[in-house]
Parts: C-alpha cells; sequence; structure tokens
C-alpha cells in the first residue's frame, strides 16, 4: 500500500510517497535535470558513501508506484528505503540540532564545489538514523546559476542558526519555540531578547540584528526592498557566507550554567549497588530473551538502559523530557551506537499532529510503535509530578507497547518523597498494589521481582491481560 | 538576473544580507585594483629612468653567490 506523504506538497519540484519499506520521491520534468546532475557530478555517490544522503536508486518508470505513473508531469522516480523512526528539530537536543546544521552546510559546500546548490535549508529535510544526520531530501539539490542568491539562507538562519544561538546565549532550551513555530525563530523576535553585548560579536550583528533591520525595514511592500531582481551575487559570496556560518554554527555551545540536575542522576545513585547490580542484570536478561526489533527507553536519562538495549534489539528509540540529559546522551554515544535516537519529549505533552491539517508533522503516537518498552523509575514522575492515575499511565503503554518492563517506585522512597516534599499528599491511589491491578488489566505480567534492600518493584510484562 | 525556480521566500532581509555582502567584496576587489593602479604608477614615476625594467639588483645578487 502506497500513501501520499501529507508533509511533502510544499515544493512543486517534487513530492513523496510512503510505501511499507520505501520512500519514492519524483521529480517534475522540468526538475529532472538538477537529479540528473547530482548524479553526473559523483555528488550523489560520494555523499551517500559517505553517510550523508539517504541511499538513492533511480527507477525505470515501469518499477514507480501507480499513483506515479498516472501524474501528467512525473519526469522520474526515485527510491529510498524508509527511515526507522521519523523525528522533529523540536524533539532534538542542542548537540543534535548543531549536527544537523554542520551536515548540511558541509553538503552545500561540496554541492557548490560542483556547481550545484541547495535550494532550502530547513531541519526538517534532514532526519536521524540512531546518531548520524542525514539529508533526506535529494530534490533540495539544483543546479547553480550564475548570480543567484541562496535561497536558504533566510531559513537556514531561522530554523538552524537561530534556535541555536537562543540556547547558546540565553540558555533557553530552543525545543518548545520550535514546536510552536515550524517556520523557526524570527530574527527580529530573537533580536529583541538577546543582551546586547552579543549582538555586536560579527556573526549575530551579521545574521541576527541586520536581518531584523532589513526585514523591519523592508516589512510593509516596501518599493525599495531588495528584490531577485537586483544586485548578482557572486559565487565567491554565497561560498564565503556559507563556510562564515560553518565556523559560526561549530563555534557554538550549550550555555554551562544551564546545566540541568537530571545529568548526575547515574552519578547520585539513588540504589544500593545490589539493588542496582540486580536491575542491571535483569533488564539485560528480559531484553536478550525478547530480542526486540524496536525498543523505546521512556525516561532514557543519560541512556544506561538505552545501551544496554540496542546489543539486543534492532533500533532503540531513547526518550526524555530533560533536554540537558539527552543531549549528553547523544554526545556519549554518536561516535558509537548507531541504533539508538536519542529524542527529547515531555510524556506530559508530546509532540502532536500539527503543520497544515495537523498532518504534516506527525505526532509522537502516529509514527510506529514499540515491540518493547522500557520504563524505568518513570511512573511516579507521571503519577506524582503530573497527577496522572495509574490506570491511566498504564492504558497509555498499552497504546504503543507489546512488552517489556516497568518499575515501580513506592511512596516510601526518598525519590517520592522528594517529589511530595512542597506538595500535598494527594494520591491516596498510589500503591503497588493499585498499579499491579492497572498492569494486569491491559498485560500479562511474567515476573515482577523487588529489587533488594529497595522497595522499588520491577515488572516484566508481555501482550495479554488477565480477564482475557 | 535570470528567474529562479522558487518555492520558498528568501525573504527581502535574506537578499539585502547577500547583497550588501557583494557590494562590500566588489567595493573592496575594485578598491584592491585602484591601489593596484595608483602603486604602479607610483612606482614608475619613482623608478630611474637609466634602470633597465625589471630591477638592477639581480646580477649583484648572482655575483655575491658565486
Amino acid at each position: 500500500m502506497v500513501t501520499a506523504d501529507p508533509g511533502s506538497f510544499r515544493d512543486p519540484a517534487s513530492g513523496v510517497l510512503l510505501g511499507p519499506n520505501q520512500v519514492y520521491r519524483f521529480f517534475t520534468s522540468g526538475h529532472v535535470a538538477d537529479f540528473e546532475a547530482l548524479v553526473e557530478t559523483g555528488l550523489l555517490d560520494s555523499l551517500v558513501a559517505s553517510g550523508a544522503v539517504i541511499e538513492t536508486k533511480a527507477l525505470d518508470i515501469d518499477e514507480a508506484p501507480e499513483p506515479y505513473r498516472a501524474v501528467p508531469g512525473t519526469g522520474l522516480v526515485v527510491e529510498h528505503p524508509r527511515v526507522p523512526f521519523i523525528s522533529y528539530a523540536y524533539e532534538w537536543p542542542f548537540e543534535m540540532l548543531k549536527a544537523a546544521a554542520i551536515r548540511s552546510l558541509e553538503i552545500l559546500q561540496l554541492a557548490l564545489q560542483k556547481d550545484l546548490i541547495l535550494k532550502d535549508a530547513t531541519p526538517y529535510n534532514v532526519q536521524f538514523i540512531g546518531t548520524n544526520p542525514l539529508l533526506i531530501d535529494v530534490g533540495s539539490f539544483e543546479r547553480y546559476q550564475k548570480g543567484a542568491p541562496w535561497m536558504g539562507y533566510t531559513q537556514f538562519c531561522r530554523t538552524f542558526l537561530n534556535p541555536l544561538l537562543l540556547q547558546s546565549i540565553t540558555g533557553i532550551p530552543f525545543q518548545m519555540w520550535m514546536r510552536s513555530s515550524l517556520e523557526g525563530i524570527d530574527p527580529v523576535h530573537l533580536n529583541s531578547i538577546l543582551p546586547l553585548r552579543h549582538k555586536l560579536r560579527k556573526n549575530v550583528f551579521m545574521d541576527v540584528v541586520l536581518q531584523a533591520w532589513l526585514s523591519r525595514r523592508y516589512s510593509s511592500g516596501n518599493k525599495t526592498a531588495p528584490s531577485l531582481q537586483g544586485r548578482a551575487i557572486p559565487k565567491g559570496v554565497i561560498t564565503g557566507l556559507v563556510n562564515r556560518l560553518k565556523k559560526s554554527v561549530t563555534g557554538l555551545k550549550r550555555r554551562a550554567k544551564a546545566r540541568s540536575p537530571w545529568l548526575n542522576y547515574e552519578e547520585q545513585c539513588h540504589y544500593e549497588p545490589e539493588a542496582l547490580e540486580h536491575k542491571d542484570r535483569f533488564v539485560g536478561a528480559a531484553l536478550a530473551q525478547a530480542k526486540p526489533e524496536v525498543v523505546w527507553d521512556l525516561g532514557c536519562n543519560v541512556g544506561r538502559y538505552s545501551i544496554t538495549a540496542s546489543r539486543h534489539a534492532g533500533y532503540v528509540v531513547a526518550i526524555d523530557s530533560d533536554e540537558a540529559a539527552v543531549g549528553a546522551l547523544y554526545e556519549r554515544i554518536k561516535d558509537q551506537h548507531t541504533n539508538i535516537l536519542p529524542l527529547v519529549l515531555d510524556f506530559l505533552n508530546p509532540s502532536p499532529s500539527q503543520g497544515w491539517a495537523q498532518e504534516e508533522r506527525r505526532g509522537l503516537g502516529d509514527r510506529g510503535a514499540a515491540n518493547f518498552v522500557l520504563c524505568l523509575a518513570l511512573v511516579h514522575h507521571l503519577a506524582i509530578g503530573g497527577n496522572v492515575p495509574l490506570n491511566r499511565i498504564v492504558e497509555w503503554l498499552s497504546t504503543f507497547a507489546e512488552a517489556g518492563v516497568v518499575e515501580f517506585v513506592p511512596k516510601s522512597d526518598p525519590m517520592v518523597q522528594a517529589l511530595l516534599r512542597t506538595r500535598q499528599d494527594v494520591f491516596g491511589g498510589y500503591t503497588q498494589a493499585a498499579f499491579e491491578e492497572a498492569l494486569r488489566e491491559r498485560f500479562k505480567i511474567i515476573e515482577a521481582p523487588a529489587l533488594p534492600r529497595s522497595e522499588r518493584v520491577l515488572y516484566r510484562f508481555a501482550a495479554g491481560s488477565a480477564s482475557a | 538576473m535570470q528567474a529562479f525556480p522558487l518555492y520558498i521566500d528568501p525573504t527581502a532581509a535574506g537578499l539585502g544580507v547577500q547583497m550588501l555582502l557583494a557590494g562590500i567584496v566588489g567595493g573592496l576587489v575594485t578598491v584592491r585594483l585602484l591601489w593596484g593602479r595608483l602603486f604602479s604608477l607610483f612606482r614608475r614615476t619613482s623608478r630611474n629612468p637609466e634602470e633597465p625594467l625589471g630591477g638592477g639588483e639581480a646580477p649583484e645578487a648572482s655575483e655575491e653567490e658565486g
């Protein structure tokens, strides 16, 4: 079954259909020559070989899926493998957006050397396979035309540079802003919150302050505004601009003062050594037995159990709401674990379906399911920190999980006591018995060992319920 | 300038920055060109008319080397 990708409609030059194991991209007749140039220069092969661009195979028109053959004007169809799990820029920590930005600029540098250019520059053209950022939109390449500006410059600033500058300078995570504004952060808005001393930095001045000033100056249909019929831009100017942006992005760092307490969670061990050893062994054995294709590690922190899962699973989606912890996980594994995808998501308010017709960017629940979930030391945060009843938490797990391990942390535990320190205990229903009953309603409990020298309990569960 | 197939708005600000950079680069190239001409004019007027073109230092240097 092949369906149209509801997120692919903006560029009339090419579009996407989704197959069960493949993705198909068509080029309209007028833009086939751009793809041919990408192939003939050898750039496509070298970028695919280096893991910078998604594998791409041109199809004979007879091999193309039916809808394309029926579309008049289709000049070429190419096939890509499907990305294991689609993610969006507002689910990436600082380090991943930075890696995607650098990858986009590196590709653009190589393209310019071959007299090609990327006509757009958005993180929605990049997907991570594990920790590797991959350009998935080969329709972005076009032949460079002498004198033409780089059309994607402002888009790059809004969707890559400005979010990174926001977090690097102010310490405010960009994800919330990017989630609300799919077109990125307007230079006018960023300019209004940056401290003066940062505005005087060369790169900030050029890409934020100057753009904000020009944007305000030409905002109301000013007839003197620059247009495409204006001055020709020498190629050297574009090359210089891209080189400068790459240097600027490479130098950006997460603001040191905005350090998260969750970064030290593993070091400030909340388990007796014996209990931790038992937990490690139990989780490892459950994964080894299940050999799942896809694992979701919910509340992964800096990835202790995501790394364990990566040894037994095909692909691991490691999710946590703490942006700094996910960034630390990415840094920890970026050179070794290509089957772990770290993501920032708040389970109390996960990414919704949004964009045009609320289907351009898909919500978490519409992007797949897990054969196995790890839900370790998370339930008490949802139940006590987020006031979600235990049965609703288990019901939510059952919407995407076939099996897994879940940890119950009782009210007597110091971590739960810490959550209750500043608030009234209105959680009479938060008991181990109530949790077990809720779990039994939705799943089959296979085993439930208590951790030694602890009151915490691990539940290994699978599909099927006691009542079934 | 030619018409370019576009599906995103490069924005007046984005075009403005690139045109400004092009102007600065163009200006620098012009200044360098003019400076080069002025400098060569100055060299021509200050050179001893009896001195052969290419300077008279080379033979002396080769003597020292020899």
